[in-house]
């Protein structure tokens, strides 16, 4: 992307002086000419005027491309260092870039479910910021207020024939892999497999062609940032913070290696009936405010947070052919599904 | 009268317990085919009981363990019509501010891993991306 906003930029700055001189050029025939002499007035004005539609029209990637902040270095060709998230495995950068391809990919399905006999609305795109991650991840675990819902989460009944037969044209069958229709792709001992007689896969293949070198694709890469994390886990400094809040968390007799077996106590106590409802919440919301004090005091969180940073780049760098391939990857597809919502 | 009452409150707080205890119960199932389901996850390792043991999940849920879930699993099987179901495994989720790294598995999407692997041990649901 970083190359085309670029040729971008050094072409809008040709075409807009070349519009400079060539309306310049024609005023100046303006004034020698007599009025009748329309036709050599034209040619230059409609020069101009067809350079500004070009300017002013771009292609669906340039759409995307200026919607974007533009990378001030002109790469000769797709990179991940585009990428602030480049292990993410997502083909979209961005919120613009994700939408796009969830509308394409959305449109596909419908056209698929609709061709089959289904009708199908289009599920909306969820802009990440509406998620808001860490904005209840305080002062308790959500264990008092789930095992609260759980009593208002009614088991759905079972679907119709109707229903079933909508679901399978829509997500494919649930036999399994060994079923004809299955394709999967692996990473690192684990694999993704889905049924490619699904309208869900029928559409990234329309989308984006060749589905199954897609997948595989982001599956390896995703799987890279879990590798960043496992090398995170193990930096001094991330290990360190933990030795700490074990210390600081020990000190008032919560005697846990981790977070995780923390809540996984203090549900396993409510099973057991050790703890009823309203204690199960009382208690919750003490050891909370306690191990984010010792969170704070020897920076767990913060410590993840910069070692993981730190080990995504090493990760990146070591598979950057292979992130390359992914950046080329998104330029196709960015064309392919503008094309496809464009049709 | 007092203890009639107090014979009262105890009863229907048991009961309350125990209609708890049997909706986590039915939760649990031997497969996920004949119904509706959104994740349906499995553990290989029969951390959780009974072998073969599936488990239908509806909601966001930081940490598995907090319904009963021994904590981790390596199946899993988005039924969700479009949503995709973000998997994460960590040990410090919660209050630290950022996400941890998740699979992202799309609507009719199946995970998998070798027994050795548990891939997940909290999940959310996205319309947009996972990471």
């Amino acid at each position: 992307m970083g190359l085309h906003a670029g040729r971008s930029r050094r072409s809008a700055w040709t075409i807009v002086v070349s519009c400079i001189v060539l309306v310049a050029g024609a005023l100046y025939f303006a004034r020698e000419q007599p009025a009748h002499a329309g036709t050599s007035l034209q040619a230059p004005l409609e020069l101009a005027a067809q350079l500004v539609h070009s300017l002013r029209a771009p292609s669906p990637s340039q759409a995307i491309a200026r919607r974007q902040p533009v990378s001030p270095s002109v790469k000769s060709a797709p990179t991940w260092r585009d990428d602030a998230n480049p292990l993410s495995g997502n083909l979209g950068r961005n919120e613009a870039e994700r939408k796009l391809f969830h509308d394409a990919e959305q449109s596909a399905i419908q056209d698929c479910m609709n061709e089959r006999g289904f009708p199908y609305e289009r599920a909306k795109y969820e802009e990440d910021a509406k998620r808001e991650p860490g904005a209840d991840e305080h002062l308790d675990y959500g264990l008092a207020k789930l095992l609260g819902e759980r009593h208002e989460e009614p088991e759905a009944a079972p679907p119709s024939l109707e229903e079933q037969k909508r679901h399978d044209a829509l997500l494919g069958k649930a036999e399994g892999p060994d079923d004809e229709d299955y394709a999967g792709v692996e990473a690192d001992g684990y694999t993704l497999s889905w049924d490619t007689s699904s309208c869900v896969s029928e559409a990234r293949r329309r989308v984006y062609g060749d589905e199954q070198g897609y997948r595989q694709l982001a599956f390896a890469i995703e799987a890279l940032k879990f590798e960043a994390h496992e090398l995170a886990e193990a930096d001094d400094g991330f290990t360190n913070a933990v030795a700490g809040w074990k210390s600081c968390m020990q000190r008032a007799n919560l005697p846990f290696d981790s977070r995780d077996q923390l809540v996984s106590s203090l549900a396993q106590r409510h099973e057991r009936g050790e703890l009823d409802g309203e204690q199960l919440a009382k208690e919750e919301r003490e050891v909370a405010a306690i191990d984010e004090r010792c969170d704070g005091e020897h920076k767990v969180g913060a410590s993840m947070k910069s070692a993981f940073a730190r080990t995504q780049k090493e990760v990146a760098e070591r598979n950057s052919a292979r992130l390359d391939a992914f950046a080329q990857l998104r330029e196709t597809s960015l064309v392919r599904a503008s094309a496809f919502l464009d049709e | 009268m007092n203890s009639l009452k107090k014979l009262l409150a105890g009863s229907a707080l048991a009961a309350s317990l125990l209609g708890a205890v049997s909706l986590v119960q039915a939760a649990d199932q031997t497969s996920c085919q004949g119904g509706v389901y959104k994740l349906c996850i499995r553990d290989y390792e029969n951390a959780n009981g009974t072998p073969g043991t599936y488990k239908n999940i509806q909601s966001t849920n930081k940490n598995w363990s907090s319904f009963g879930w021994a904590n981790q699993a390596d199946w899993y099987r988005n039924y969700h019509a479009s949503q995709k179901a973000c998997v994460h495994k960590y040990a410090w989720s919660s209050s630290t501010g950022w996400d941890p790294p998740a699979h992202s598995i799309g609507p009719g999407d199946t995970l998998a891993g070798r027994a050795r692997y548990n891939l997940g041990n909290g999940n959310r649901w996205t319309g947009g991306a996972c990471q």
